[in-house]
């Protein structure tokens, strides 16, 4: 291993975002053992006696664990590209090492998705966005320290047609980089390859570990959470009391959580109520109340008893927000 | 002057080395749980190669006393290593009697009468609290030798 890709590898570690220092002796630590003991004499001369000490060193021990990160299936559209799949690689080994990772789509599910990346959580948000790495499956290594893990999303895009309910499973798997070049079987040994100082590395059980993540073809609905609260009243004496002529303003609180195409959210007038005028905002930014124009926003008041507002959201990206505010009076 | 009281000083301990006569000679090995031909699996005690951790390690101690006088009270001791932990009942002696210490080798106690303090109160010792082992051997006659006995665990 040459000295720059050290280097690398303790700045990887270092950046890793989730990390425990687990029981594992350290690669390179020696173990070393001195007996003593006392005795007596005829004539009472008592004595004190050493052995030599026994130095045994530790080995770097090899070994990984992949999880996914999603703990059921990812919902997700037909035609939608960048699906996102989490995985953690955790080296649960005890000295640095480098890990291949590659994918591979398994044969039993329903479809397969093209487009397929791996990506480092590099800014360790959790999230795969712009600040991440992309690595090439089958050939990139990470580098992570003992005990240290790294986020890896894979990405992919879905094909343009499907059922509700098909499945496209995708394994990551992590495998050590020096098992891989060197060859080597679970409890052998591999000359000059430890880390930490230790001489050589020992092939632990799980030098190569995998998961896998499902994406599933679903419907929207599941992946929209709704909220409406009433934030604010108005009376007409300047109170908040309930009474006819008071202004309740409502807000809708959208969370996306999967991924959704033409998502609109429809609020029903109750028909104690009127709708006023101009009162629709998104984000706090104002929504006409025409249904002709390119905003998001809509008063239909021939749709239900008072009327219904509408705000067209598109299709937004899993782990969008809104916020939807109006105001009605009661009649 | 001062050269010739430094020899002095050492021919004064020459005769004093030559009492000491009970030596110890400590061999680490790997335990490895080896499965035989005939499907049981068998506990080797091999070459100290390869240890990573979670692996056991047994310490033999081997004393001879190759003076000619009866050596008596002969107190074997043992700290556990770092970075290890002591594997219970896994001390061995023959003619000895075993005792271990939790406290770094402040107090010494059979196993079952080992105990730490916790929260003020006394509880009995877990192996990996302990900390010492101790291998009491009422004589080893002149020319005669023995072995003693531990095992640990690599954290």
């Amino acid at each position: 291993m040459t000295c720059l890709k050290q280097l690398a590898l303790i700045g990887a570690g270092l950046l890793a975002s989730s990390m425990s220092w687990a029981v594992g002796t350290a690669a390179g630590t020696n173990i070393s053992n001195t007996a003593t003991a006392s005795y007596t004499l005829p004539g009472g001369t008592s004595t004190l006696t050493k052995s030599s000490t026994v130095s045994l060193v530790v080995l770097e021990l090899i070994d990984v664990n992949v999880v996914s990160g999603n703990s059921s299936s990812v919902s997700t559209t037909a035609g939608a590209t960048n699906q996102v799949l989490t995985y953690t690689v955790t080296n649960v080994g005890n000295g640095q090492e480098d890990f291949v990772l590659d994918v591979t789509q398994l044969t039993t599910d329903n479809f397969d998705t093209t487009n397929v990346r791996v990506y480092r959580d590099t800014n360790g948000n959790g999230v795969f966005d712009s600040g991440d790495t992309q690595l090439t499956a089958g050939s990139s290594s990470i580098g992570l320290l003992a005990d240290a893990s790294a986020t890896i999303f894979v990405v992919s895009d879905v094909p343009g047609t499907g059922t509700t309910g098909d499945l496209s499973q995708l394994r990551l798997t992590a495998s050590s980089e020096t098992v891989d070049t060197r060859g080597g079987t679970p409890g052998s040994s591999i000359s000059g390859a430890g880390s930490g100082g230790a001489p050589d590395a020992v092939v632990g059980n799980n030098y190569t570990s995998n998961a896998t993540g499902t994406l599933e073809l679903g419907t929207s609905s599941a992946n929209v959470s709704i909220n409406k609260t009433i934030v604010g009243t108005v009376d007409p004496f300047g109170g908040n009391t309930l009474v006819p002529g008071s202004v309740v303003t409502y807000n809708i609180a959208v969370v996306v959580t999967g991924t959704v195409n033409n998502l609109t959210i429809s609020d029903p007038i109750p028909s104690q109520m009127d709708y006023v005028a101009s009162s629709l905002t998104l984000d706090s930014t104002a929504l006409t109340d025409s249904s002709s124009d390119t905003d998001a926003g809509s008063f239909n008041s021939s749709l239900g008893t008072s009327g219904t507002v509408s705000v067209n959201l598109g299709s937004p990206s899993s782990g969008s927000s809104y916020t939807i505010q109006l105001k009605a009076e009661i009649k | 002057m001062r050269m010739i009281k430094m020899l002095v000083g050492a021919l004064a301990f020459a005769p004093l080395m030559a009492f000491a006569q009970v030596s110890l000679t400590t061999t680490a090995f790997h335990i490895v749980a080896v499965k035989q031909a005939d499907g049981s699996v068998t506990e080797e005690w091999q070459k100290p190669e390869n240890i990573v951790p979670g692996d056991l390690v047994g310490y033999r101690i081997h004393y001879v006393n190759s003076g000619k006088e009866t050596a008596t009270d002969v107190v074997v001791n043992n700290p556990v290593p770092d970075n290890t932990e002591y594997v219970v009942n896994s001390a061995a002696g023959m003619n000895s009697q075993i005792t271990y210490s939790a406290d770094q080798g402040k107090k010494f106690a059979r196993a079952a009468e080992l105990t730490v303090e916790e929260n003020g109160a006394q509880r009995p010792a877990k192996a990996s609290e302990i900390t010492h082992i101790r291998w009491s051997i009422n004589s080893v006659a002149a020319g005669s030798s023995g072995d003693v006995e531990f095992k640990v665990r690599v954290k």
